[in-house]
């Protein structure tokens, strides 16, 4: 099982923004939203609800599980 | 925020160039100005020795193998020097008085290391036919300084150019900043790399147990540039906490590449440690340079 995740999607729908700005945000560096959208790594809780915190939508709205056929 | 996203990308990604050929050219001219300080280190050491063909030894001759390969990196160190200053110039569109010294002296700087391969070769010649050459001795000196400033004028307006694209690009603003992080990563990496290479050389060429003390400056001077890399981290990091330094991501990657690099480092330590008992001096740099690599890697 992966995580997948909305990000890039979420990203686009609030204003386009950036990569870095979403970084600068939450508090982590581009590199790290980065890895997160290409589901290099897996976020903290703590990450994931300054994200969810972000754009306003229930962690799961942004996270979700992928089994192995999904992904 | 888009707008003020494509301020700099809108040059076809020109900022990112000067960001990566950037960053490359940065740790090369900290690895190229410490190679300098070697270079100064080694002239000196083989230059007592040239007229005294009995003194030399394997120590000289791995010694004179390093001048050559200080000699190829720093050949190699101006490709990505001079892309940088283009994509630079490309980017800012202007031409200062720094950035036309940047070009003159990496132009004449890189002409010169053919003189320096000719020069070197003539100083070998000339001391076994008639006694040592102070003027080409001169010479050289001069065009390493030469080789010196450019690389200390391309940290500068690297420097300078990170700055300005800081500054006039507000929505890329970086609140945790990864390129001197980055940098140092690199360096550690390459300075480490370059340490174990040093150490091996040494170890292959079987030079005596009792020289082996010539090897800790060298790893001291390999470490230079990492050393000043992490120190200009430290300084930016001064007035946040420690937990704070590193993302979440850092930090695992961080810890990953620890245990990878200790795990690496067990094999060639057992073997020393089994085969090389007498010499204690060797290891120890060896360990140095491993653990050094591991730390911003």
């Amino acid at each position: 099982m992966t995580l997948g995740n909305n990000l890039r999607r979420l990203r686009f729908e609030h204003g386009e923004i950036t990569q870095q700005a979403l970084a600068n945000a939450v508090g982590v560096t581009r590199l790290t939203i980065h890895s997160i959208e290409k589901r290099k790594f897996v976020p903290s809780t703590l990450l994931a609800l300054k994200l969810s915190r972000y754009f306003g939508k229930p962690v799961e709205n942004i996270f979700f599980i992928l089994d192995q056929e999904a992904s | 925020m888009r707008s003020e996203d494509t301020h700099f990308q809108g040059e076809s990604g020109l900022d990112k160039k000067v960001k990566l050929w950037g960053t490359v050219t940065l740790v090369g001219g900290f690895i190229c100005l410490s190679w300098v300080v070697f270079d100064i280190f080694v002239f000196g050491h083989l230059k007592a020795r040239l007229h005294l063909p009995a003194e030399w030894g394997s120590l000289q001759q791995t010694l004179g193998g390093l001048l050559w390969i200080g000699y190829l990196v720093f050949f190699l160190f101006h490709i990505p020097a001079l892309l940088t200053l283009i994509f630079r110039l490309q980017l800012f569109k202007s031409f200062d008085f720094l950035q036309s010294s940047a070009f003159f002296l990496g132009l004449l700087s890189l002409f010169s290391l053919v003189g320096d391969y000719g020069l070197l070769n003539d100083i070998g010649k000339e001391t076994r036919l008639t006694g040592l050459p102070q003027s080409e001795w001169d010479v050289l000196t001069v065009v390493l300084a030469v080789h010196a400033l450019f690389f200390l004028l391309m940290i500068i307006l690297i420097f300078q150019a990170f700055r300005r694209l800081k500054r006039e690009s507000a929505a890329e603003t970086v609140a945790k900043d990864e390129i001197l992080f980055l940098t140092a990563q690199w360096m550690g990496v390459i300075c480490g790399g370059g340490g174990l290479l040093v150490n091996f050389s040494f170890y292959a060429r079987q030079i005596p147990s009792r020289q082996y003390v010539f090897l800790l400056p060298f790893c001291l001077l390999l470490l230079l540039p990492y050393g000043l890399a992490a120190l200009a981290w430290l300084v930016r990091q001064r007035t946040t906490k420690p937990r704070d330094w590193y993302d979440e991501k850092q930090w695992g990657d961080m810890t990953r590449a620890a245990l990878a690099t200790l795990l690496l480092s067990l094999p060639g330590m057992a073997f020393l440690l089994l085969f090389r008992q007498p010499l204690g001096m060797f290891w120890f740099p060896h360990y140095i340079c491993s653990f050094q690599a591991a730390l911003f890697s």
